[in-house]
């Protein structure tokens, strides 16, 4: 079960990678070319998704939007890990004051129903990816936070890391040197599973309104324009929400084989 | 004829090493038997083998003829007790079980009967006590009571006494000779201390490394150990034996304390 | 100390979380772009106008005396009134209320009602094909996404059959219950893969757990052994797993009912939030927050009512 997992999702996200990479060669039309006189076609040679409701090639933008979508998702679980390990690391490795501070607010985020808080901060300011990544990070630095400082927290009892400090390293060197490596694992599990949530999050903001804005093609709010027509040209709400689901698959796939790798 | 005969038991753990090797063994009706060993011995595996309850993983070969009911006092009554089940609606429910037909307030009566049978005052009060509200002596006592509810011929007992202190050990060392010889039942008592064993055992049979390296009359293998195992255990027992039971003798003339207490 | 001390004491010491929750509400809305003295005075009116205005909201105080002033306007039902329709924020949400909660209470028991069989199932033998099947669902639950599941729905199903209301509650309470249907089992999908994955394991867990072994050396199998003594002992994680999804069935509640168009709390937010309605978002986050604290507290009760020890060791 194991070998499987871990191809088909790699195999999954590495598609997505090159289709994001090479989207602007393969992209049969010009994703915001506009042609109302065809819009809303089903699928034929010219465009082999059919047209949306401003007769834009579907196809094109459903590759187009991997540019978009991959790389938001991609940084709206980096961000967080990246300061929620850097927050944990400090608080872990020196306590005292900062320490308390961080986690009183941490336990107060964790209480927090996140998604009504991400919903309140991208009201504020403005929709869009940036606020889109600040609220993401906002709200999901915690778990990265508590992971890392538990496990720092253990490895600072472990004899090679007293060593080194009686050995007379600075911190820095004992943190990157000895600390990082042994929270990398935990930090790169979970950033997969978040990697999922990050991708239908993301395309769920959009399709409420709060994310990435028309007419830059994205996939959930592809989703939302094509609703109205839904009984007319299902294909144009069914395939962006394929493209959207199998993604994740893939990226759940990525994080059980590493799970399953880890206890294994 | 005899209520249990073990024949070439052997059991193999999934990597293929063997914790318990060829092993045989009988018991006549109302006969008591203490098979005393080192931890890792196969002790308390044999016994599980018995019930059927062998862990995950391990299989085993050989031949077991139980006519007898069986029920079985586990080590640690914390851990074998529901701890979301009421003293005595489990030792009610074991007697419903085994008394088909039978209603709630005969079960109820019964269980009553049990409590005061193991030494359990105030059993009407004490019926209703969740387990972790009670001692470790009076878990045991209920575990015990839950045991002869099954109304069992043979009273399987792994290690019953080592997770109580010493006091409360000789306590229900006390109850399960008087319990024995009043039911006529037939007990096997499992323990790695042979002081423990010879106190409630006619015949005793020694283990180690999965294999039985002597048996026979507790009596005539204490006079006479023709392993030199069972004289190394003979041997560091009695020194060991000697000092607690003038220390036992103190305290038990210093506290008047009755049979364990309600923790709260 | 007895349940009810237990229940009460647990409820007070949420409080200051309810009160530092508000603060972040504030505080975060501060932040947003836009005068909301100016959104309510008109693009036209005069400096004086605006000026006046955001005296009459208040907004000329520092944070901390609003806030104060929130607190005690809050603690009397008064959420302040739209800027946009200018009715009290209380009454909007008042009356959008019972359909978010209808949906997230009915997408949660649902949840749990698929979620015992089918975790009791892939327990019994794990990495036997039941457990696999039932994975194999649990990671395509995590996978889809929870609006595109809810337009799939509508097209797929409400439309040929035409048996529930496509958008909106339709009339009189037969439509109304119709109508919460298909939201509850989508919002229901997008929580379930979690709960299954979790009690699956608590139950393995438990097979093996000693007072389960002891249990069937004294007689008891199959439904009864299941029941009094494996499940029994479950509640207590799957209740935690189930606060947990519980909070992100709101989260699903909210785009479940933009997609299907129903008025409840959810659209209420979307709305207010794109008409940049300060008090209106202001009033949800606040709901939504409060409600999600009464869930710390409801699954705390349960645990409470079902697990004897809870009660001494808090």
């Amino acid at each position: 079960m194991k070998g499987p997992k871990l191809w088909i999702g790699a195999g999954v996200v590495g598609l997505y990678v090159l289709a994001a990479i090479l989207a602007p060669w393969i992209a049969p039309h010009d994703p915001l070319a506009q042609d109302v006189v065809a819009a809303l076609q089903g699928p034929s040679a010219a465009h082999l998704l059919g047209t949306d409701e401003l007769g834009r090639d579907q196809l094109s933008r459903i590759l187009m939007a991997a540019r978009i979508d991959l790389p938001v998702a991609a940084l709206a679980t980096l961000l967080p890990c990246l300061l929620g390990t850097a927050l944990g690391v400090i608080c872990g490795y020196f306590g005292g004051w900062f320490d308390a501070i961080v986690m009183r607010i941490s336990d107060l985020l964790q209480a927090f129903p996140m998604y009504i808080l991400m919903i309140v901060l991208v009201f504020s300011l403005g929709p869009g990816v940036r606020s889109l990544l600040i609220s993401f990070t906002a709200v999901g630095w915690v778990v990265y936070a508590r992971l890392v400082r538990a496990e720092v927290l253990r490895i600072r009892q472990t004899e090679y890391v007293t060593a080194a400090i009686t050995a007379g390293f600075g911190a820095p060197r004992v943190i990157v040197r000895h600390v990082l490596p042994n929270t990398l694992r935990q930090t790169l599990i979970y950033l997969t599973s978040d990697l999922v949530f990050a991708v239908t999050a993301l395309a769920a903001f959009s399709f409420l309104g709060f994310g990435i804005q028309q007419p830059t093609p994205e996939w959930g709010s592809m989703i939302a324009a094509a609703q109205p027509y839904i009984t007319t040209q299902a294909l144009l709400t069914v395939v962006p929400g394929l493209v959207i689901t199998v993604l994740a698959l893939g990226f759940a796939l990525l994080g059980d084989a590493l799970q399953e790798r880890k206890r294994a | 004829m005899s209520a249990l005969k073990i024949k070439g038991l052997s059991l193999v753990r999934a990597d293929g090493v063997t914790l318990v090797d060829n092993v045989d063994l009988a018991l006549a009706p109302g006969e008591t038997l203490g098979i005393v060993g080192e931890s890792g011995s196969g002790k308390s595996l044999t016994l599980r083998a018995i019930l059927g309850i062998l862990p995950a993983g391990i299989t085993a070969t050989g031949e077991i003829a139980c006519t007898a009911r069986t029920a079985m006092v586990f080590q640690e009554p914390a851990t074998a007790l529901n701890p979301t089940m009421r003293a005595g609606d489990l030792v009610a429910r074991v007697w419903r079980r085994h008394h088909p037909g039978r209603s709630k307030a005969d079960a109820l009566t019964a269980a009553t009967e049990l409590f005061e049978q193991v030494g359990i005052d105030r059993a009407a009060d004490r019926l209703r006590a969740w387990p972790h509200e009670l001692s470790g002596g009076m878990r045991q006592r209920v575990m015990i009571a839950a045991a002869l509810a099954a109304e069992p011929e043979v009273l399987l007992c792994d290690e019953p006494t080592t997770a109580l202190d010493v006091r409360v050990q000789a306590q229900i060392l006390d109850l399960l000779r008087d319990l024995v010889a009043r039911r006529s039942m037939a007990m096997i008592f499992v323990s790695h201390d042979l002081a423990v064993v010879a106190s409630v055992s006619e015949r005793l049979l020694v283990m180690r490394r999965g294999e039985v390296v002597e048996t026979g009359v507790l009596t005539e293998v204490l006079a006479a150990p023709a392993h030199e195992y069972t004289a190394e255990l003979l041997a560091a027992n009695l020194g060991r034996r000697l000092k607690s039971e003038s220390r036992e003798s103190r305290e038990s003339r210093e506290s008047s304390e009755s049979l364990g207490s309600v923790t709260r | 100390m007895g349940r009810y001390a237990f229940v009460a004491r647990r409820a007070i010491s949420l409080i200051p979380l309810l009160l530092g929750i508000l603060f972040l509400v504030m505080l975060l809305l501060s932040l947003a772009p836009g005068d909301p003295a100016r959104m309510v005075a008109g693009p036209r009116a005069p400096e004086a106008e605006v000026a006046r205005i955001a005296h009459e909201l208040g907004l000329d105080q520092p944070i901390w005396e609003r806030y104060a002033h929130y607190v005690v306007q809050i603690l009397q039902g008064d959420f302040g009134t739209s800027f946009k329709t200018g009715q009290p924020v209380a009454d909007q949400i008042v009356a959008q209320l019972p359909v978010t909660l209808t949906v997230a209470i009915a997408g949660v028991l649902l949840a749990l009602l698929v979620t015992v069989p089918l975790a009791v199932l892939a327990a019994k033998r794990p990495d036997g094909p039941a457990d696999h099947v039932i994975r194999v669902l649990g990671t395509l639950g995590i996978g889809l996404p929870t609006f595109w599941v809810a337009i799939m729905a509508i097209r797929l199903i409400a439309l040929p059959t035409g048996w529930f209301p496509v958008a909106g509650v339709g009339d009189g309470p037969g439509q109304y219950a119709l109508a919460m249907v298909l939201p509850s089992v989508v919002v229901a999908i997008s929580i379930t893969a979690p709960m299954i994955r979790s009690l699956r394991a608590t139950m393995i867990d438990l097979h093996e757990a000693e007072f389960v072994v002891a249990a069937r050396t004294l007689g008891f199998s199959g439904l009864a052994l299941l029941r009094q003594f494996q499940l029994r002992n479950a509640v207590p994680p799957l209740i935690t797993v189930t606060a947990a999804q519980a909070g992100y069935a709101l989260f699903g509640t909210v785009v479940v009912e933009v997609a299907f168009g129903l008025p409840g709390m959810g659209q209420g937010l979307v709305v207010a939030a794109s008409t940049r309605d300060f008090p209106l978002v202001q009033g949800y986050a606040i709901v939504f927050a409060v409600l999600v604290v009464a869930l710390y507290l409801i699954a705390d009760v349960i645990n409470a009512a079902v697990d004897p020890r809870v009660r001494i060791s808090a």
